[in-house]
This record gives structure tokens, C-alpha cells and sequence, in this order.
């Protein structure tokens, strides 16, 4: 089959004219004004993409402040023995005294802070620490 | 009375007359549907004509007039048509129109035969390259200038004409 090009470019125009002939036009220039009402009543700060921004964004500072949070009790935690260190033995006393202690750590667990050796001082402070 | 030119009917747009709009939409509409089905849209022609409208009114303040308007509002829905493809990762189509092949009057075999020749050549145009199939359309299908395609596919009148000139020897290499 040999073509020419007028035989082609006829086909050519004749391309999609029955897709537009299924087109309804009053329907569509319908629609499209009724897109347009809705995005002119939309203040710019509501638009679709600037609200998705916006969720991320206290995503992110909320995911932000709660792992900062979480962060500083446990450094807080960790910190506790260490405040200990400037009481004296009979404060030290003082302070486990104060303590509700369940689980005794052993049956015949002593009372004074003194008579604890380094293992046990090690899980009393461990407690502390929760 | 004369009716008002698109320039004019842009210009009422602009200052938010929604009749110039629709009536915009009344003279262009069919002609981007059928560039739209020629470049190888399916079933949702009416939906993208929407979208193209809708894009193009929103950003009115983008048109200079370098181009008709019916060739710049075309243009849009060139991209219309491509984030279509990219939103549902398929491949361009032919809407293959074969409703009323079945003729029955004295003139229906030539009518056949040019449906045939048309069915195919819708078929060879979506495989050809964006640049060379949307050349192709505005020249041969809505009949438009090169000066105007040129600037509706920011391109240069010269680079028009080689990208039809390629896009007709191709088609007719698969179509023979």
C-alpha cells in the first residue's frame, strides 16, 4: 500500500472525532467551573498540598519533642547515682530507710548500707534507678 | 453583534466572568478531545478535557498569546495526559472507535477502507515520541501554524517542521 501524504493527513483530522463527538460539553464546562468556585472559596492556606505540609511538620516537632523527652528522663535516670555521692553514710541510711523495698534481696538482707558488699550495692542502685 | 475573540473572553476570565470561561470552554473543548483520543487516551477523555480546562484557567496569568489559545490549552493537556499515564503507570493507547464500521449504505466500503486507515494510523501515532506524535497532531490533525506549535511546544519553527517531517516518513513506513 503506498500512502501520500494528503491520504495521511486526511486520516489525521478524522483522529479522536468521535471522542469528541461523545463529549458533553456543557456538562464538562460545568464541572470545570465548579472546580474553580471550590478552589476560589479555599483560603491559600487550606489548599490540599499546604495542609499535607503542615501535618508533616507537627509530625515531625511532635516526634521531636517526645524523643527529646524520653531522652532527658533517661539521662535524668542514669543520673541519680550519682547524686548520691556527696551523702554521707548515715544519709545514705537515711535514704534506704525511706525506701519500701518488696523483695528483700536476700533472706537475711542487712540493714545497714555499710554491711552491703559491691555486687549488692550495685543491684540497689540499679532499683533506684527503676 | 460579533461574538467576543478568545483574547477578549481570556481578559472577562481574568476579571472573573465565569460565562467567558464556559464559553471558552464551548469552542475549545472538542478540539482537545480529539487531540487528547488521537495522543492515546481511553475511556477518560471527558475527565482530562476537564482537568485540561481547569488547568489552564487557573493559570490564565501564564498565557502571553505567543499562541492561540486553542493550541496552548492543547499543550496543557498534552501534560494532562502525561501525569495520567504516570498516575496509572500505563502506556498510551488507542481509543480503537470501531462503532460504526458496520455500515450498511452504498458508500460504506470506502468508508471501511478510510476507518481502516484511520484505526491504524491511530494505532502508529501513539508509538511515535511525545515531541514527534503532539508535532504531528497540531499540524495534520488540528490543522494549526508552525509559528504557533513552535511556541505552544517551546520549540523553534525549524525544529517543528523536522520533528513532522520525521513524524510523517515513520507513519508511513508502518502504515505500507
Amino acid at each position: 500500500m503506498t500512502l501520500n501524504d494528503n491520504e495521511l493527513e486526511v486520516a489525521a483530522r478524522r483522529l479522536g472525532t468521535r471522542a469528541a463527538a461523545r463529549l458533553d460539553i456543557e456538562r464538562t464546562s460545568g464541572a470545570v467551573l465548579a472546580r474553580l468556585r471550590a478552589t476560589r472559596a479555599t483560603p491559600w492556606w487550606a489548599a490540599p498540598g499546604l495542609l499535607q505540609v503542615a501535618a508533616m511538620v507537627v509530625l515531625a516537632l511532635g516526634i521531636g519533642v517526645f524523643y527529646r523527652g524520653t531522652t532527658t528522663g533517661h539521662l535524668a535516670a542514669l543520673g541519680s547515682p550519682v547524686q548520691l555521692d556527696p551523702l554521707s553514710v548515715d544519709e545514705l541510711e537515711e535514704v534506704l530507710d525511706s525506701l519500701v523495698i518488696e523483695t528483700p534481696l536476700s533472706p537475711d538482707a542487712p540493714v545497714g548500707l555499710a554491711d552491703l558488699d559491691e555486687s549488692q550495692l550495685t543491684e540497689l542502685l540499679r532499683r533506684m534507678e527503676g | 453583534m460579533t461574538s467576543p475573540s478568545d483574547a477578549q473572553l481570556i481578559e472577562a476570565w481574568r476579571g472573573g466572568d465565569e460565562a467567558a470561561a464556559a464559553e471558552l470552554v464551548r469552542r475549545h473543548a472538542e478540539s482537545v478531545a480529539r487531540y487528547l483520543s488521537a495522543a492515546g487516551a481511553r475511556d477518560d477523555v471527558e475527565d482530562l478535557v476537564q482537568e485540561t480546562f481547569f488547568r489552564a484557567f487557573r493559570k490564565i496569568s501564564g498565557f502571553r498569546g505567543g499562541a492561540s489559545f486553542r493550541t496552548w490549552v492543547i499543550a496543557i493537556g498534552a501534560n494532562a495526559l502525561k501525569d495520567s499515564y504516570r498516575r496509572s503507570k500505563r502506556r498510551p493507547m488507542v481509543s480503537l472507535e470501531t462503532d460504526d464500521i458496520a455500515d450498511e449504505r452504498p458508500d460504506a466500503h470506502a468508508e471501511v477502507v478510510g476507518r481502516d486507515l484511520e484505526l491504524r494510523l491511530g494505532a502508529c501515532v501513539t508509538r511515535l515520541p511525545p515531541m514527534q506524535r503532539d508535532v504531528f497532531l497540531l499540524r495534520a490533525q488540528q490543522e494549526m501554524e508552525y509559528e504557533d506549535i513552535a511556541v505552544a511546544l517551546g520549540t523553534t519553527v525549524g525544529a517543528a517542521r523536522v520533528h513532522f517531517h520525521h513524524a510523517l516518513k515513520r507513519l508511513k513506513e508502518w502504515l505500507e
